[in-house]
């Protein structure tokens, strides 16, 4: 999950300071040191971390916060419009130019450049563009080949140009691209360090041939402090436009993305989050703050379950949860809405609080053996669970093809269930704050 | 050129930086530990770590509080572990395994010693021909699992090649892998388990760190571990600015000695670790 350490970490300072009346100035110090332990773990860069800190303590001081009914709060507050401040403010796509757009991928060997240049074409294809990727990686061996393989399997156009140098290729392959149908075309390079002059010479030269819309650098999310240092070796050479950050599916704290920002005022604009080429979403700045401090990324829930979710279905439900006659039936029927939502694991983890949970192990198995399970039910029996005697639960494994033990389970698990919704306050459920159907 | 010379080459701007630091040190005289506290997370050491070693240095009152806290560090680093003839590499992806074992193939070479390389990636698009391109640059035999195939069975077919019989080393690649993916670490822990039943200890498992890593490494030597129990690690990368720090909180907590480290792209550019070395260039005295 995205940033959980950070988060889980910072929850828990913040839980500290949550709901207290007052704060005195030692309170604030422990705190404040405790957040820049908790960012300096993260991966955050050091001298970043010290002007964060410096501004969070400044605010701190203020009427701001002595005034506040809620001192606690406020200060969380103040935390996370920093963060975000950080971040930046606004979600950002990628900017074209008029007629063909050209891109090219840079950054470090081996932080992802080829993968994720046939994430973007998959991307922009997806959208009814007609994207073209050309690798112009002559060093490290079979990296053209990797390019051609990879994009060839999601369906993008590769050309391979003749030539021996990245510059020749460049040359010959933009050529090539200026007669044909393709409006956008990435140029995915050889990984460089940013001290080695001569390769960075090159990307230069590179840059004023190829004309690129943007010049994306892509940075391993694990990056620990020298984030900054190859933010701003390449930056220094007029080499970034925005960033793209890869790997975050590996659990990192991901400071590398508060740093580069930081830095170089440069945006952020996508996360890898896996090997396949569909796994990239555009970064938003806002969630991701709220995240860090276990808010939930709630925006992105509601944007995928808005999507997924039958509006109506769910004002109905929302109906019956305030009369309180919540059956099975709807029990399967939310179930089935949150698996077109996504994964559980993605779903709890984007909900306040969800980080803390950690890494839950729930099985999707078990979710399509409950639906099995409630599909073999009775209208009867899914209205009103208390019929349900041991032969009708014998005949509802027999159906579903489970056990009655297995069967038991999701009765009690309902039974709990509703029992909380009964005790759900009704103003929340008014104001449409679903609760979360299962035990998690 | 020297080690030090080779990983401080180029070095200049952390150097500088570095340089400033000290100077601040020597000249007020002052133990300035907050100083070095700030050096030892610049490099990745993570708070954790550098706080018990500055504490560690401040207990003893040194007189030369650097050569107090390089002592320090190189006691933590100075870690063995047994070699063994069949050696897996396994990390993180991009992390310069591939690389690292043609560099790690050139050296034996030309010790004269009689190697024979197996290749397990059979995922990441062309990984077969980039291992492929490493043999035939170092001339060393190969067996390559098919793209798409099953590591496990490849890695098996490998060790029982007669090619494999007659050597005194074998080299293993892996698919890169994140640790946060359970049934990839699942399908390392099998390569592991067939190759122990081919070749019963003489297996050993290198991870390949890259330098520039965070703090993020040290759950990833948690659950490598628990799949595979590394006994050395290969810092690659380090001709950058990056320092690779992490890997002596790393050492401090699983005692797993650096075996080599990864100074650029070129055959050469692998050099054997040796701790006073890495440490004299994370803190050159001449700066
Ligand atoms: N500058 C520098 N680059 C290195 C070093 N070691 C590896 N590389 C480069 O890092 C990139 C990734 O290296 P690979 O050897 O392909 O990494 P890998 O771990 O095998 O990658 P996957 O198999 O894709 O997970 C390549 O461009 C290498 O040339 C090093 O010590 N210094
Ligand atoms: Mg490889």
């Amino acid at each position: 999950m995205v940033l959980s350490g950070l988060s889980q970490r910072l929850q828990g300072i913040i839980g500290k300071l949550r709901g207290r009346g007052h704060l005195s100035e030692a309170d604030i110090k422990d705190a404040l040191k405790e957040i820049k332990l908790a960012l300096l773990e993260a991966d955050v860069n050091y001298k970043v971390v010290k002007d964060f800190v410096a501004t969070l303590q400044q605010r701190c001081q203020g009427s701001e916060i002595m005034n506040s009914l809620t001192p606690g709060q406020q200060v969380i507050k103040i935390v996370r419009d920093e963060l975000t401040n950080l971040l930046g403010k606004d979600a950002d796509t990628l900017s074209f130019s008029k007629g063909q757009s050209t891109f090219m991928l840079v950054g470090l060997q081996g932080s992802g450049k080829t993968t994720t240049t046939v994430k973007l074409a998959r991307m922009l294809k997806t959208k009814g563009k007609k994207p073209l990727v050309i690798s112009l990686d002559t060093y490290r061996p079979a990296a053209i080949d990797q390019l051609a393989i990879a994009a060839e399997a999601a369906g993008i156009p590769c050309y391979r140009p003749p030539g021996t140098t990245p510059v020749e290729l460049a040359k010959k392959a933009l050529a090539w691209a200026e007669d044909s149908e393709h409006d956008i075309v990435f140029f995915d390079t050889a990984g460089r360090m940013h001290l080695d002059d001569a390769l960075m010479e090159e990307l230069q030269k590179l840059k004023e041939l190829i004309k690129p819309a943007e010049i994306i650098l892509v940075l391993d999310a694990m990056t620990g402090q020298d984030a900054v240092n190859i933010a701003e070796g390449f930056a220094d050479r007029g080499l970034v436009d925005s960033f793209i950050l890869t790997k975050l599916d590996s659990d990192t704290r991901g400071g590398a993305a508060l740093s580069v920002r930081a830095v170089t005022g440069k945006p952020i604009k996508y996360i890898g989050l896996g090997e396949k080429t569909e796994e990239l979403e555009q970064f938003h700045p806002d969630r991701m703050a709220s995240q860090i401090l276990g808010m939930g990324d709630v925006l992105t829930l509601i944007e995928k379950a808005e999507a997924a979710f039958d509006l109506e279905q769910a004002a109905k439900l929302q109906e019956k949860l305030r009369k309180q006659q919540f059956s099975l039936q709807d029990f399967r029927e939310q179930m089935q809405q949150f698996k077109n939502i996504g994964s559980m694991e993605q779903i709890v983890s984007m909900l306040p609080g969800g980080a803390k949970l950690g890494k839950i192990q729930y099985d999707e198995r078990e979710i399509a053996r409950i639906d099995a399970i409630i599909a073999s039910m009775t209208t009867a029996e899914k209205l009103s669970p208390s019929i349900i005697d041991g032969s009708r639960r014998k005949r509802i494994a027999e159906g579903s093809g489970t056990s009655v033990q297995q069967v038991n389970k999701l009765l009690k698990q309902f039974a709990a269930t509703q029992k909380m919704m009964k005790q759900l306050d009704p103003k929340a459920v008014k104001k449409g704050r679903l609760p979360f159907p299962f035990k998690i | 050129m020297s080690i030090i010379a080779k990983i401080s080459k180029g070095l200049s701007k952390t150097r500088e930086k570095m340089a400033q630091a000290f100077q601040t040190v020597f000249e007020s005289g002052a133990r300035d530990y907050e100083l070095l506290e700030e050096l030892l997370l610049l490099a990745d050491v993570g708070p954790a770590v550098a706080g018990e070693i500055i504490s560690r240095v401040k207990e003893k009152k040194p007189k030369d509080i650097i050569t107090a806290l390089k002592d320090e560090v190189v006691q933590i680093l100075s870690l063995e572990s047994a070699d063994k003839p069949v050696k897996i590499f396994v990390g993180i992806n991009g992390s310069g395994k591939t690389t690292s074992l043609g560099k790690l193939c050139h050296r034996y070479v030309s010790e004269g010693k009689a190697l024979f390389v197996i290749g397990t990636d059979t995922f990441r698009a062309a990984a077969d021909m980039q291992l492929e391109e490493w043999c035939l640059r170092t001339g060393v035999p190969y067996y390559i699992g098919k793209p798409g195939s099953d590591p496990a069975a490849a890695i098996f077919d490998g060790l029982n090649s007669t090619a494999a019989k007659n050597v005194n080393i074998i080299l293993c690649d892996t698919a890169g892998r994140l640790h946060s993916n359970k049934n990839l670490m699942e399908e390392l822990n099998k390569i592991l388990r067939v190759s122990n039943k081919v070749r019963p200890d003489q297996v050993e498992v290198l991870l390949v760190l890259d330098a520039a890593i965070g703090q993020n490494a040290m759950e990833q030597m948690d659950i490598f571990q628990q799949a595979v129990q590394p006994s050395g690690i290969i810092l690659t990368k380090l001709d950058g600015t990056a320092r690779g720090g992490v890997a002596i909180a790393l050492a401090a907590k699983y005692h797993i000695p650096i075996k080599y480290i990864g100074v650029g792209e070129g055959l050469e550019d692998l050099l054997p670790f040796s701790p006073q070395d890495y440490v004299d260039s994370l803190f050159p005295e001449d700066m």
